[in-house]
């Protein structure tokens, strides 16, 4: 039984996730990678690590994948162009690609994988905060790293003017209450 | 009969589902009737005795009414979204404990990642929302599912960073052992900043007033169900109402006790009074959702998300930093 919703979910994950690259616009794409995070969960929970899974649905489903479709539909791409035919064949390829090199890593650590017993959420805490802590900060300070790098590459330099930018300080709107403007001040 | 395995979980479930939407359903009509009263009208009283059976006849009127589907909406997924509103909301209240009989919770779900269950299953109403609001191909509705996803996206790291303090207080994430935990002392006496934060978020993921920006009348007619009408719309509220449910009841369990009785030890309290205990307060937090609709005026854009990033999370991480330091010198404490 356990076995055979294992198998489930995974064909379930696979058929989700090569929906994600074959559609061909953004936002069933992005319905689609939700749903393969879901199966990811549902395999985390069989394999006997509710905590994963429950991070899972938390980071990636409640939050990463809302602020995708955010993004996505902020920009309208609902009537943009189709990704290109070339493009869909190499990330098939790619896709096709990732899964034997999965597939085979499987195979080849399924036994040892087996054998690992699920860590209690304590064990699971004190192991990352304690023997883990040095790559647990390194990671989050690479994510930090990719956030700023994309904010660089995402700005076009010449959206706005000099002259025309906001001065701190002095050009700002008082978010709360405040003063009315000088001018209405002084007429009134 | 009773003494069969399945016998215990079979009434849990048919209780907790009954209780769930019999306390929506209550739910709709106590809305109308604070509302009434709070502005001194009589309210719904043609239904039954007092309009008490005013639920009853929303209920006929929506499943009769006809459902609409805008041109060139998106079919599946605009029959998917309210479907996605409502689930999720329901789906949380398995995890609430509403006493302990025989020394065992009652509760559908005695989960031990509850607390994580919670906040993960609850965080995916915003997909029918922001869903709804797409596939309606409306420019209203796209804004206010665009709105609602940015809201609850903000409020709810704050959230979690606020359940965070009390989880290290309590020193589980099993719903149940919280309760068990607050035996002597309810965690509102302890985490006191994040039971005001929790307060504030749980009325932004809720997406009422003052943070109903997803269906702000003024601008954006309904918002993301502006499309819908009959038995989806009535999902959409139904999901709505059920969320205020559990979020009340996941107050009362996290600060407020759940179902512990003030001065009387939980092992000693019989099932009925934690029950009551429990539903009375989860009672006072719905009514207070009714309560502050009618006080405060609904909040501008830029000052929701000023009060997201700028006041409460800096608030819930502070708390979260003094928590921990707390903790850490009292555990040293102890070991010398």
């Amino acid at each position: 039984m356990r076995e055979a919703l294992f198998y489930l979910f995974g064909a379930g994950a696979l058929f989700a996730g090569a929906n994600v690259v074959f559609r061909r616009h953004a936002v069933p794409a992005a319905i689609w990678l939700v749903a393969c995070f879901f199966f990811l969960a549902a395999e985390y929970l069989l394999l006997g690590f509710p905590f994963l899974a429950a991070i899972q649905v938390l980071i990636y489903v409640g939050a990463i994948m809302v602020l995708f479709l955010f993004v996505i539909m902020l920009l309208d791409l609902h009537g943009a162009q189709p990704v290109q035919a070339q493009a869909r064949f190499a990330a098939g390829l790619a896709l096709a690609l990732v899964i034997t090199a999965l597939a085979a890593a499987a195979a080849a650590g399924g036994e040892a994988l087996a054998e690992a017993q699920a860590p209690d959420m304590p064990a699971l805490v004190e192991a990352l905060f304690t023997t883990f802590l040095v790559p647990f900060e390194v990671t989050s300070l690479l994510l930090v790293a990719a956030i700023v790098g994309a904010l660089t590459l995402g700005r076009s330099p010449d959206i706005t003017p000099p002259k025309q930018r906001i001065r701190p300080g002095r050009d700002t709107i008082r978010m709360v209450g405040g003063a009315p403007p000088r001018d209405e001040a002084q007429a009134g | 009969m009773t003494d069969a395995p399945w016998f215990r979980p079979a009434v849990t479930i048919l209780a907790a589902f009954g209780a769930m939407m019999s306390l929506a359903a209550g739910m709709t009509l106590v809305e109308r009737k604070v509302s009434a009263f709070i502005q001194e009208r009589h309210g719904p009283n043609r239904v039954g005795p007092f309009g008490l059976l005013q639920p009853l006849a929303d209920l006929i009127k929506f499943v009769f009414k006809e459902e609409l589907a805008p041109d060139r909406a998106n079919p599946l997924l605009f029959l998917l979204a309210p479907a996605l509103a409502c689930l999720p909301a329901m789906a949380t209240f398995a995890a609430l404990p509403f006493g302990f009989l025989d020394g065992k919770p009652m509760v559908v779900a005695n989960l031990d990642v509850g607390v994580l269950y919670v906040l993960a299953v609850g965080s995916l109403g915003v997909y029918g929302i922001i869903l709804g609001g797409w596939a309606s191909n409306n420019k209203y509705s796209l804004l206010g599912g665009l709105r609602a996803s940015a809201q609850m996206v903000s409020y709810e790291i704050s959230l979690v960073l606020s359940l965070v303090s009390v989880i290290a207080v309590s020193g589980s994430l099993n719903l149940s052992e919280i309760v068990l935990a607050q035996d002597q002392r309810w965690n509102v006496l302890v985490q006191p900043v994040a039971a005001l934060v929790f307060l504030v978020t749980m009325f932004a993921e809720t997406n009422r007033h003052p943070f109903d920006f997803a269906e702000c009348e003024p601008e954006l007619v309904g918002g993301f169900h502006t499309e819908y009408s009959g038995m989806r719309f009535a999902l959409f509220f139904l999901g709505e109402y059920i969320a205020m449910v559990v979020m009340s009841g996941f107050m009362a369990v996290l600060f407020f006790g759940g179902c512990d009785v003030p001065f009387l030890a939980i092992a000693a309290t019989p099932w009925w009074a934690g029950a009551l205990a429990m539903v009375v307060k989860m009672g006072f937090f719905l009514l207070l959702y009714v309560w502050v609709r009618w006080t405060l005026p609904r909040f501008r854009y830029d000052q929701l998300m000023y009060l997201g990033w700028r006041v409460l999370l800096p608030l819930s991480l502070a708390n979260l930093a003094v928590t921990g330091v707390v903790l850490a010198l009292d555990r040293q404490g102890a070991a010398q």
